[in-house]
């Protein structure tokens, strides 16, 4: 059975059997494994922590039939703190499950795991009244990244750079200008201080998001656009992004 | 041509349903039934009717219980004012082996998951905090699993409940007894020197 080290970080963990977990990873170079870590349930397995959500792990696979077999792993980061608070786990939460839908088996991405390594540290360390916008920056910078960057400049359809309308349409992919706001009915309300907060988000290193220094309600309609863009861009049900945004 | 007769066939298909059996394990079992006598397969199956008929959820504190109320809150021999939340029913019979604790039980019937989409409006919350209305109950210990859910499970219901006035504290965590400390992850060795004590 042959087998190699990998740098993975842990996004979700589902039950196999009496005592092993199936573990999906999110590898260095971006691409996602789904390994099994044999007893990882039992209170004397070796695994412990290191194969939680959030931890990023030093991992001795070996290449299974169907699925990888976790045979030792080391820890680089638990992101412990993200455990401290029920605010940081739930903001944590998002990420993970992003990239749980985002990352695909054998395609790699590695800016990915960067900075969802980097993420998961600000937010570990982060006021809590920022990590909604962390949030938003994550999910608009880990959609950029699959190409899914929103026009925020120009219109989202006819690519006319004087756009300045109040309207933002996820499926259209931006910002929409008056000549053109007609094609989406249902384009959301943007105001231009948003507008100018999801540019500082996507061009903004995650650990100068909590200097922007933005009030509640511009955070909050932020956050709005930004999960419907996700939503809509996204294919698959993001349930941990949905609760986020119904708690907020 | 099928392998089997329709009511083996039968038989394997319901035992490939449940958890951890498989074709091979449904087979061993199927065959083990088969050779034994009738008395032995009536008893197994009355015991599978029987279970599902007697046996539903403790209106207090959503434990299986045979009549209305569980034994634990059946008990008027048990401490009243102290209730330890665990995630499934079968963790009660896990903390009542250890012989420490006299309190009542509240089960959740699950831990919040993001991820999964499982929400404290999916779990046992809401009667939880009814349970603590009256003011009998001063301590509540949250002993749901020192894994991801179970902490964010925790955090909540310590958030919900410190503001009503009633202490909440979390089960420790920390070396297994018997284990080799060599082994144990960063996380559970800080805990477990975080919340050393005094000798």
């Amino acid at each position: 059975m042959p087998s190699y080290p990998l740098r993975a970080l842990v996004l979700r963990k589902t039950k196999l059997g009496e005592a092993d977990l199936i573990v999906t990873l999110l590898a260095a170079d971006g691409r996602q494994v789904r390994a099994v870590a044999k007893g990882a349930r039992k209170t004397k397995s070796r695994f412990g922590a290191r194969v939680e959500p959030f931890a990023v792990a030093d991992l001795l696979l070996h290449t299974g039939r169907s699925l990888e077999v976790i045979a030792e792993a080391e820890t680089v980061a638990s992101h412990e703190a993200l455990r401290s608070d029920y605010e940081r786990m739930a903001a944590a939460g998002v990420v993970v499950d992003l990239l749980d839908k985002i990352s695909v088996e054998g395609q790699g991405e590695p800016q990915l795991f960067e900075m969802s390594n980097v993420t998961l540290g600000v937010m570990e360390s982060a006021a809590i009244a920022t990590l909604p916008l962390l949030v938003a920056a994550f999910l608009l910078k880990a959609l950029a990244m699959h190409g899914y960057r929103p026009s925020l400049d120009q219109c989202a359809s006819c690519a006319d750079d004087t756009c300045d309308s109040t309207l933002f349409s996820p499926r259209t992919g931006g910002c929409l200008c008056d000549g053109c706001s007609p094609q989406d009915p249902a384009a959301l309300r943007m105001s231009p201080d948003a507008r100018a907060v999801m540019r500082a988000l996507l061009r903004s290193r995650m650990a100068d998001i909590e200097a922007l220094g933005v009030d509640d309600a511009l955070r909050s309609e932020v956050v709005r656009l930004v999960v419907a863009y996700t939503g809509y861009h996204v294919p698959a049900r993001l349930k941990a992004l949905d609760m986020y945004a119904k708690g907020m | 041509m099928p392998y089997y007769a329709e009511p083996i066939a039968r038989l394997l298909e319901e035992l490939e349903r449940l958890p951890g059996i498989g074709p091979k394990s449904a087979q061993r079992v199927a065959f083990h039934i088969l050779k034994g006598d009738d008395e032995t397969a009536h008893r197994l199956a009355d015991a599978i009717v029987e279970v599902k008929r007697q046996i539903h959820f403790c209106k207090v504190c959503f434990n299986f219980a045979a009549d209305e109320l569980c034994e634990y809150c059946a008990d008027h021999e048990r401490d009243r004012t102290g209730i330890c939340v665990v995630e499934e029913p079968r963790d009660v019979v896990a903390i009542e082996r250890t012989g420490e604790f006299r309190g009542l039980y509240h089960v959740l019937q699950g831990a919040i998951s993001p991820i999964d989409g499982i929400g404290p409006e999916q779990l046992r919350v809401r009667e939880l905090i009814l349970r603590l209305e009256d003011g009998t109950v001063t301590e509540v210990v949250v002993a749901t699993n020192p894994n991801v859910e179970g902490e964010t499970t925790a955090l909540y219901l310590a958030r919900l409940i410190k503001p009503l006035g009633v202490r909440v504290t979390r089960i420790a965590s920390g070396l297994p007894v018997g284990g080799d400390l060599e082994y144990a992850d960063e996380v559970t060795l800080g805990r477990a020197l975080e919340a050393r004590r005094e000798m």
